[in-house]
């Protein structure tokens, strides 16, 4: 009897009770415990990757303890039930890593693979998901995503909520990512292997300095804008025309252009729009995220409104400005503005006005790095306009002012 | 004995002054009274004033239902001194009484202020403001459609207009029927209807000076600063009608308060806008090419000043 049933069942499922079998001592369930009440306030999973007890799981788990590190701990919970306390050892606020160890040097570990695997074979998620007890959950490795600027394996497979930081086996029970996020609906993404054997690997004389956390978020921070924007700028823009002018594209790999146009019957003008963003952020606590690059087109025109209508309608189009990352008091200052008329020519010749509004407010803890937003708007005719807006979010001064430069060079007239 | 009673408590119009000649002053309903109050509260006899060898001036109460007061004493079956001032209270009505000698105020000279009255009390004002509010707000909520033309939203805008204007004007008749026993309604509601006009026009023009001024803080100041004057000088105008025009004093109270009242919502924005937000404060307003003023930068210097927005980060 016992001979059928096994014959019967799908290869895959063996795979994933042979594994769940042989691998679950090695992976934890991650807690935060709240000092003064000895509750969880945020839990994640991990997994041992060194014989000597390291241990591996997302920043954003353990990210309330980097915060207020008085007020927190970090433990682990055992398949078995065994508990204890868990160092910090370094993080990877870019790639959504931190590296923590057991007091303890017990137990087994996961070994790293040699490489990804091939497009459609089967990997396995294993965590925590909702406290519910460690779970794994096969799927499909789908390679790199798409559009992803810090190179997230596309996994085909349900990642829930307290499963993040656990691992991503292949067949062979190897490490080949880390759960990081979903979308919902059978897609969710991976840090991918080489981001964590790169955090491994890197040289430290001992574990982080709590009191310099800050500067070594800053300082991750600060490297990652400069690598990304300044190859923004070295780049060529892919640019198109958008009614009468000429805008800015999708103007690198990882940012993905969306178009819209209202069309209600109703509507006595019409309205395009042209959206394009990178849309990985970067976690820095519950409450600040940044990393984003967003920028934003709108072609206003009518031939039915009289020019104070027209008017009334494009001002709308600037009133509600918003940056695109979240972030409150704690974290950054107001923003301050600088407005001015400015003319450019078009290729025609005829002298566009605009109205551009820079702001910029200051990152409290990280030093050197800004939120910056541009708002324009042409003023040179009673029937049309185009409406030029982006946000960069957590860059330097330079950075910011070279990217405006390039931004405004690239929206030109025909 | 001469004496001028102010019946300032009648229930209908503005204090009376009435005088009385007689040895004995008799005060009460009765028609055989010096002095005839019609007030139920008072009995047909009720009191009487005399004078004595020595100039003094006496009240009795006649053993009255309701008594009588002089300031805050009770003439209780005994004589009670009179002074030119003096506070009477008989029934529910309260009389002053002054001797002929009481010297009154001089007279006020006729101001700008005056004119203003005068002028507010031309009938074609009412019409003609009212008319203008109408088309201002109409055409102004008819710019602002972009979609199909309704007439349900220009009359919406119009009730709000109207509605808020007479609650205003309601208001202050009543503070004018508390303070002069007038309610003079009709110029209150000349007086707003004016100063919508007014402020309309003002915000327009402040608003295209705005657009062009490119610096928020300064936007900020100048709107507060008009608000001020409008709102001053809306209330000083109230005030003005609803209390006693002739007194000076008045007239200062009614600017002191005015100021007050802006100065402390001015202050309560203050307070609200130090708070922290995600949106950035600029000048968000656009109008057509022909309304600019300034001829605007090149792009490149544009982008070169664009760094002092770093500079006034790093004051802060």
């Amino acid at each position: 009897m016992m001979g059928v049933l096994v014959l019967i069942n799908p290869v895959y499922a063996q795979d994933a009770s042979s594994l769940f079998n042989n691998f679950s001592d090695r992976i934890y369930q991650i807690r935060i415990i709240e000092q003064a009440s000895g509750k969880q306030a945020a839990i994640g999973s991990g997994f041992q990757i060194s014989q000597d007890g390291m241990v591996v799981t997302n920043y954003h788990v353990v990210s309330e303890y980097t915060r207020y590190p008085g007020r927190y701990r970090i433990e682990y919970a055992a398949h078995n039930g065994v508990t204890g306390e868990l160092q910090l050892i370094d993080i990877d606020v870019i790639n959504d890593l931190s590296l923590l160890k057991k007091d303890d040097f017990q137990g087994n570990n996961l070994e790293l693979a040699d490489g990804l695997p091939l497009q459609g074979e089967a990997i396995y998620s294993l965590g925590n998901p909702h406290d519910l007890g460690l779970t794994v959950v096969p799927g499909t490795y789908n390679g790199i995503a798409k559009y992803s600027l810090y190179k997230r394996i596309h996994f085909s497979g349900s990642i829930n909520p307290g499963m993040s930081g656990g691992p991503v086996l292949n067949v062979h029970g190897e490490v080949i990512g880390v759960n990081v996020s979903t979308a919902g609906n059978q897609i969710s993404f991976l840090v991918p292997l080489n981001k964590l054997s790169e955090l491994i690997k890197r040289p430290r004389s001992g574990p982080i300095v709590l009191e310099e956390i800050e500067l070594i978020i800053a300082n991750q921070l600060a490297n990652n804008q400069q690598r990304v924007i300044s190859d923004l700028l070295d780049s060529e823009w892919l640019t198109s025309d958008f009614k009468g002018a000429n805008i800015p594209n999708e103007i690198a790999e990882y940012i993905r252009c969306w178009g819209s146009s209202e069309n209600d019957p109703d509507v006595a003008y019409e309205n395009f729009m042209s959206i394009c963003s990178q849309d990985e952020y970067i976690f820095l606590d519950s409450e600040f995220t940044t990393g984003n690059i967003v920028y934003q087109f709108n072609w206003i025109e009518s031939d039915e409104l009289n020019v104070f209508q027209f008017y009334n309608l494009y001002q709308a189009q600037i009133e509600n400005v918003y940056p695109d990352n979240y972030a409150g008091k704690d974290h950054v200052t107001n923003f301050e503005c600088h407005e001015n008329f400015y003319n450019k020519h078009s290729i025609s010749g005829e002298l566009i006005t605009s109205k551009g509004t820079f702001c910029a407010r200051k990152y409290k803890k990280y030093p050197g790095l800004y939120d910056v937003l541009y708002i324009g708007a042409s003023l040179h005719n009673n029937q049309h306009g185009l409406v030029s807006h982006f946000t960069l979010a957590g860059v330097s001064m330079d950075m910011a002012l070279k990217f405006t430069r390039k931004f405004l060079a690239n929206v030109t007239w025909n | 004995m001469e004496l001028v009673f102010q019946i300032s408590d009648s229930p209908v119009g503005a204090p009376v002054f009435q005088k009385v000649e007689g040895v004995l002053i008799r005060i009460g309903r009765a028609f055989d009274n010096d002095l005839i109050l019609n007030d139920a509260t008072i009995s047909p006899h009720h009191a009487e004033i005399s004078v004595d060898e020595d100039g003094k001036i006496w009240l009795l109460d006649l053993d009255s239902l309701n008594g009588s007061w002089v300031d805050r004493t009770q003439s209780n079956k005994q004589k009670i001194e009179l002074h030119s001032g003096s506070k009477l209270s008989l029934g529910k009505t309260i009389l002053h009484v002054y001797t002929p000698e009481h010297p009154v105020e001089s007279a006020v000279k006729i101001t700008p202020v005056s004119f203003v009255t005068n002028w507010i009390e031309n009938p074609l004002l009412m019409v003609s403001s009212i008319v203008l509010v109408a088309i201002l707000y109409g055409v102004e909520q008819w710019l602002n459609m972009f979609q199909e033309f309704k007439w349900q939203e220009i009359i919406n805008v119009e009730l709000i207009i109207f509605g808020s204007a007479l609650s205003m004007g309601i208001f202050w008749a009543i503070v004018g029927r508390i303070f002069k026993h007038e309610s003079n309604f009709k110029n209150q509601m000349k007086i707003i209807f004016v100063f919508i006009v007014a402020q309309f026009f003002i915000t327009k023009f402040v608003d295209i000076i705005l657009f062009n001024s490119l610096n928020y803080t300064f936007a900020m100041v100048l709107m507060m600063a008009v608000e001020f004057v409008l709102i001053a000088l809306l209330l000083w105008l109230n005030l003005l009608l609803s209390t006693n025009q002739t007194q000076e004093q008045r007239l200062r109270t009614a600017v002191v308060v005015s100021a007050a009242l802006v100065v402390l919502s001015i202050y309560s924005d203050m307070i609200n806008e130090s708070e922290f937000s995600d949106s950035p404060e600029y000048v968000k307003l656009l109008h057509p090419p022909a309304l600019r003023i300034s001829d605007g930068v090149e792009e490149q210097q544009f982008v070169t000043e664009i760094s002092v927005v770093f500079d006034k980060l790093e004051i802060e």
